[in-house]
């Protein structure tokens, strides 16, 4: 068990130090901090009771001015931070040191959970840093991103009543909670969001046993996939009931229904599944007996 | 010389077309619409206009330009971090190596463009109820020469970046410019002091891409002149940058 502890320490370090990893919470500091201070500029001077509430500013909601923007690079930055760390030991050829030294099997083994780590840790840090920031800086108006919480139309967006569109699942998920507490709703969020990065950052690890030339080819995968159920979601349009096949409307605040939450679980189970038999099978292939 | 692994990637053209386009296969009642139109939706994720769409479609619509590359994007790069002392103490002039490589790289995206457009219309003469027109195959023919360059610059200049910070690196530097200038180009109007000058909204490569993104001006013969002047810079540029390069060039692959 220590010499786990001791080699995720090491991938730890090592995660930590390299460029990729840096430059992915770098683009994501950069981002939040765009987006902070882009809604401090167009709200100062306002009087308190019109400025808007911290969690509708919060840069994983969909209405915020950047999303679109940044939605478009997750595919590719949740790939770099580690996911690519495999092919980099090969190029540099120090893979049977690190090899000798932990064994074959922790070592892929410690780097998925290190690649899972990197991957959380990069999203969760710079968006957590937000809620706080936006948290000190805006005050509590009572307006959410469905609309102000005395409007006609709020609690029609939570429990979807005024969607038109034939489907079963309607409403935002976890409703108490968003009455509750929108802060919280958001940290929850933002998790869930982290968790799902953590697990396509494995899922591109695993991926890297098979893709072992070129690691630029590496961003693809992620990429497509999103891409192949966002083209999947087009063509469903007119299905009955209808379904929401875009992955990271699931992951991120937005109202918009037709989500099932029994597709996104197996779709997050399949990927995890995929990632751990590739990699038990890697650890496999190189051992000796 | 042609090799396996680069014919394979340009072939995968054509069952990512074949899947996204496959709405046309479904759909059982073809269209009246003129095949010249639905063509142009199904390039650009059904919505041609600028100011009616957002940078999601937008970016939606570019994938096939993306996929290219990344399957491209270290072509000359990998050439020179795997075996440049090996090219350049055999080959005199460097540049030439370089132009020659930038041609074959051209090649691979003539052919890629060729595959990804031509399977497109294909699918739309088959969807719709009309017959071919020559002003179908005037925007068939105008669209893969605009796609063909900008899908060829893009990847030469992650070819060239890489040499200074890494394919990956040089990807994402790439991609994020794109979305800026996607932004840029579907928010236009709210851009102060040039929102009412046409001539910067043209001098934005993404509004080159597609037809009547730029206003009109030119009719696509100045998208292709621009591309062109673009291209040739950056080949100049690359050019120069490769004379005054280190022989053993660092690889930067093993730094990220």
């Amino acid at each position: 068990m220590s010499i786990y502890r001791n080699t995720i320490r090491m991938q730890m370090k090592l995660m930590c130090n390299k460029k990729a990893f840096q430059l992915t919470f770098s683009i994501n500091l950069a981002y939040v901090l765009v987006t902070y201070l882009y809604y401090v500029w167009i709200q100062l001077g306002n009087d308190i009771s019109t400025i808007t509430s911290p969690s509708v500013v919060f840069p994983l909601q969909s209405a915020t001015e950047f999303f679109d923007i940044y939605i478009n690079i997750v595919p590719f930055i949740v790939v770099i931070p580690f996911s690519m760390s495999y092919i980099t030991d090969k190029f540099n050829t120090i893979l049977p040191a690190l090899q000798t030294r932990c064994g074959s099997q922790k070592y892929y083994f410690s780097k998925g959970i290190v690649c899972f780590l990197g991957g959380f840790l990069v999203f969760f840090i710079p968006f957590m840093l937000s809620i706080l920031l936006n948290h000190l800086t805006f005050p509590q108006s009572g307006t959410t991103f469905l609309g102000d919480l005395y409007d006609t139309n709020f609690d029609a967006g939570i429990v979807g009543s005024n969607v038109l569109k034939s489907t079963r699942w309607l409403g935002i998920h976890f409703p108490k909670l968003f009455v509750y507490n929108q802060e919280l709703y958001n940290v929850l969020y933002l998790f869930l969001f982290s968790l799902a990065m953590g697990l396509f950052s494995v899922f591109a690890y695993s991926l890297s046993f098979i893709i072992k030339k070129h690691k630029i080819i590496l961003l693809l995968p992620v990429y497509l996939i999103i891409i192949s159920f966002n083209t999947l979601d087009q063509f469903m349009q007119s299905n009955v009931p209808y379904i929401c096949y875009k992955v990271l409307l699931y992951i991120t605040v937005n109202d918009m229904y037709g989500k099932n939450p029994f597709f996104i679980v197996m779709f997050f189970l399949v990927l995890t599944t995929t990632a751990a038999i590739l990699i038990v099978k890697q650890s496999w292939a190189d051992q000796i007996d | 010389m042609v090799s396996k692994s680069n014919v394979l990637k340009t072939l995968i053209i054509i069952p990512i077309v074949f899947f996204r386009k496959s709405n046309l296969l479904l759909a059982g009642n073809g269209t009246d619409m003129p095949i010249a139109e639905l063509f142009l939706q199904n390039m650009f994720s059904g919505n041609p206009s600028r100011t009616e769409t957002n940078i999601v479609i937008v970016m939606f619509g570019l994938m096939e330009v993306i996929v290219f590359n990344l399957l491209f994007g270290t072509y000359i790069y990998h050439d020179l971090y795997e075996n440049s002392i090996y090219i350049f103490i055999r080959q005199k002039s460097r540049i030439k190596w370089f132009i020659n490589r930038s041609f074959q790289l051209f090649a691979y995206s003539a052919v890629y463009n060729i595959l990804f457009i031509l399977s497109t219309f294909l699918l739309c003469v088959v969807y719709s109820n009309q017959e071919i027109d020559i002003v179908a195959i005037r925007v068939v023919i105008i669209t893969y020469i605009l796609i063909q360059l900008f899908s060829f610059w893009t990847t030469l200049m992650i070819n060239l970046l890489a040499i200074r910070i890494g394919a990956t690196a040089s990807f994402i530097t790439n991609y994020m410019t794109l979305l800026v200038l996607s932004f840029l180009a579907v928010n236009y109007e709210a851009i102060p002091i040039i929102k009412n000058i046409p001539f910067f909204l043209s001098l934005n490569p993404v509004t080159n891409v597609t037809i009547n993104w730029n206003d009109g001006i030119g009719k696509g013969l100045y998208p292709a002149v621009y591309f062109l002047i673009l291209i040739g810079t950056t080949m100049l540029l690359g050019g120069k940058i490769l004379s005054k390069m280190d022989i053993s060039l660092e690889n930067k692959e093993k730094n990220n």
